[in-house]
């Protein structure tokens, strides 16, 4: 008989208490609700990485002044001026696998246009670095290696400085004052938005490394070849890894630290980096899975409850039941598809709770988020087990109830 | 043996705290196919205790109860739900009806158990709430039916499985006279129909439309009726 089947006398028997049920289920709509927040914003966390790994130039290594620790104190980067374009060159011919050695110094400063300024990051590079790092312009042209070795005073700017020094105007042809020189801009970036750190990268300028020496920035009295940062870029993702050992030691070789003492440099992966920079976003999940864990107990005890009571109060109908047929396992069946379909319905309830709670997470706490399929899978999934686990009592005492009761309402 | 029922010295105690109550004390009994017996005795005296035990819903403390001869309480669990489903039949003073189901489907209830499916239940549950004059409220919930409509239901229920045993523990006790004189009216053509039933009632009037009447008092069979029947 279809219009009796398990299911249809679980919706029905749903269907009879709907207000208690939906009061039941409350803790298993809010766990649900955090489930679903918990996997957008981890989903939108690892689309984010991904993404911003792809912004950043796959394969790069990062290579630094500074010793990795010194006295079990991290020194801060760039503090000794160790590394120089010297080094960068070694680095590319000595080290196999390598395509890149980028050198980069870069130093915050105001630049000037017309009666606009604008501070901002004003970086020395060689046109490897745009090749390292995939960039490329929207308008005009990158640096090229004649602008490099004539020192040009040419500039290619970042959107964001296009924005502020120009206000819409075409900047191609234009000026900008970088302290006591001005630099022609000849090249506009294409927008790539945010890194991991939150920094806008499209606030940045970028002149020859050769001019910025000069003229501008990254001199030091110590050493004058000195740069801030190598840039490298390896063949491929697995190379990386020997690539970080062979290019400390070329660097020590060069650097004449031998035995046990401190490196002067420091190597950082930049997937590694931008992987352990989403703390914030650990930090929230975890708090928001605990609380998932607390709501789902709670709510499972809630269900737990209610079947309890549903059990107690119709003994009656376990009695005829049984009395007519059913077999333990069928009472049994029954209540547990009960308390599972309760709580699928606080599941499904839940998930669109956190749906709606989880698109508010951009605006309020600034972090992307992620919706997919495998989301409602999950929440099904979680609910439907926590109706199993919190079912299986009031089940097993309804199937174990006497059916010879029901003789004995007469007395 | 060729007796439906047979009872062998059955026992049946209930344990209270630090009481014991013998709800039933050496009960031996014989039915026969197609017999209609009443079971009579006062309050207290052990008649619904032998019916659940009839019923296949409680065990007794000791002693052996044959069904077709089967030795029904040696039968696992899922035994004897069966023997309820396809062998017994039970009616209640207070028809216990499932409150959500229509009547059709309170009538379809033991169908839904049956372990050999049957081609068309439904069909089938029709056809009974017919037989007992019902066809026109198949639709309806119990709480629409009136109490001797109620106790029509109950008995298109507990026959629909076509049992050997049709069991009733005060079936009229809850009716007014002439309702209850219809649903005797109805065991009895059931029972013609070569049904055996059990019926246990407070009410001579109402043992007077069986055949044999068997006397409980504090759990012992004090008389019976029946010619076969074993005291
Ligand atoms: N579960 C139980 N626990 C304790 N005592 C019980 C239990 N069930 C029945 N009894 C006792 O067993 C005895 C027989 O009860 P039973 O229900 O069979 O009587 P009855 O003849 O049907 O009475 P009535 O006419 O009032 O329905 C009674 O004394 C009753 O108190
Ligand atoms: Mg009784």
């Amino acid at each position: 008989m279809r219009s009796l089947s398990y299911v249809h006398l679980a919706f029905r028997s749903v269907r009879a208490h709907i207000s208690r049920s939906i009061l039941a289920v409350t803790g298993v709509v809010i766990g649900i609700a955090a489930v679903v927040i918990v996997v957008a914003v981890a989903e939108g966390a690892r689309a984010e990485i991904s993404r911003q790994i792809n912004s950043l130039g796959s394969n790069l290594l990062l290579v630094q002044p500074g010793a990795q620790v010194a006295g079990g104190v991290r020194q801060p980067a760039g503090t000794v001026l160790s590394l120089t374009t010297a080094d960068a060159l070694a680095i590319a011919r000595e080290v196999p696998d390598i395509v890149i050695a980028a050198p980069f110094v870069g130093e915050e400063k105001t630049t000037i246009s017309g009666d606009l300024n604008w501070s901002t990051l004003v970086a020395g590079v060689t046109p490897k670095f745009f090749e390292a790092r995939g960039w490329r312009v929207a308008d005009g042209q990158l640096l090229n290696d004649d602008h490099v070795a004539s020192a040009a005073k040419v500039v290619v700017i970042g959107r964001t400085v296009a924005r502020e020094l120009f206000k819409g105007s075409d900047p191609l042809g234009r000026f900008v004052r970088i302290e006591r020189s001005s630099y022609l801009v000849i090249g506009v970036l294409a927008e790539k938005g945010q890194d991991f750190t939150g920094r806008d990268q499209d606030d940045v300028m970028f002149i020859p490394l050769s001019s910025a020496k000069i003229f501008t920035i990254g001199r030091s009295q110590v050493n004058p070849e000195a740069v801030h940062t190598i840039l490298v870029k390896t063949e491929s993702a697995q190379s990386m890894q020997a690539a970080e050992t062979a290019i400390a030691r070329v660097l020590r070789l060069r650097h004449k630290i031998v035995g046990r003492k401190a490196d002067d440099f420091r190597i950082q992966n930049l997937i590694q980096v931008a992987q352990t920079s989403d703390r914030a976003y650990r930090q929230f999940t975890s708090l928001v899975s605990t609380l998932a864990g607390i709501s789902l107990l709670v709510g499972g005890i809630g269900v737990m409850n209610i079947m309890l009571v549903s059990v107690t109060e119709r003994i009656n109908e376990i009695g005829v039941r049984l009395a007519f047929g059913a077999r333990p396992q069928d009472i049994r069946r029954q209540f547990l598809l009960e308390a599972v379909l309760l709580c699928t319905i606080g599941g499904l309830l839940g998930l669109i709770v956190g749906y709606v709670c989880a698109r508010a997470i951009p605006s309020a706490l600034g972090w992307p988020i992620e919706f997919n399929g495998q989301m409602a899978l999950i929440a099904i999934a979680c609910s439907s087990l926590v109706g199993v686990v919190f079912g299986l009592l009031p089940a097993e005492r309804a199937a174990r109830s006497d059916p010879a009761a029901l003789l004995r309402s007469g007395l | 043996m060729s007796s439906l029922v047979t009872l062998d010295h059955i026992h049946k105690q209930h344990r209270l705290g630090n009481q014991t109550v013998h709800a039933l004390s050496d009960v031996c009994l014989e039915i026969n196919r197609g017999e209609f017996v009443a079971v009579v005795g006062p309050s207290g005296s052990g008649k619904s205790t032998l019916l659940s035990i009839l019923g296949c819903l409680d065990r007794p403390s000791c002693g052996s109860y044959y069904l077709h001869d089967e030795d029904v309480f040696a039968q696992s669990k899922i035994r004897l739900s069966e023997l309820r489903n396809r062998h017994i039949g039970i009616i209640f003073q207070d028809f216990n009806l499932l409150p959500r189901l229509t009547a059709l489907e309170n009538v379809a209830l033991p169908l839904f158990y049956r372990r050999e499916p049957m081609r068309n239940p439904t069909a089938r549950a029709r056809a009974v709430l017919e037989e007992v004059g019902l066809g026109t409220r198949m639709r309806h919930m119990p709480a629409q039916l009136s109490g001797g409509e109620q106790q029509r239901v109950a008995i298109a229920r507990a026959i629909v499985n076509d049992p050997d045993l049709l069991l009733a523990d005060e079936p009229t006790g809850a009716l007014d006279t002439s309702t209850r004189d219809a649903i005797l009216a109805l065991l009895d053509v059931l029972q013609r129909a070569a049904l055996t039933v059990v019926l246990v009632t407070h009410d001579p009037e109402v043992a007077s439309y069986a055949r044999r009447t068997i006397r409980l008092r504090d759990g012992a069979i004090i008389g019976d009726t029946g010619c076969r029947g074993a005291a």
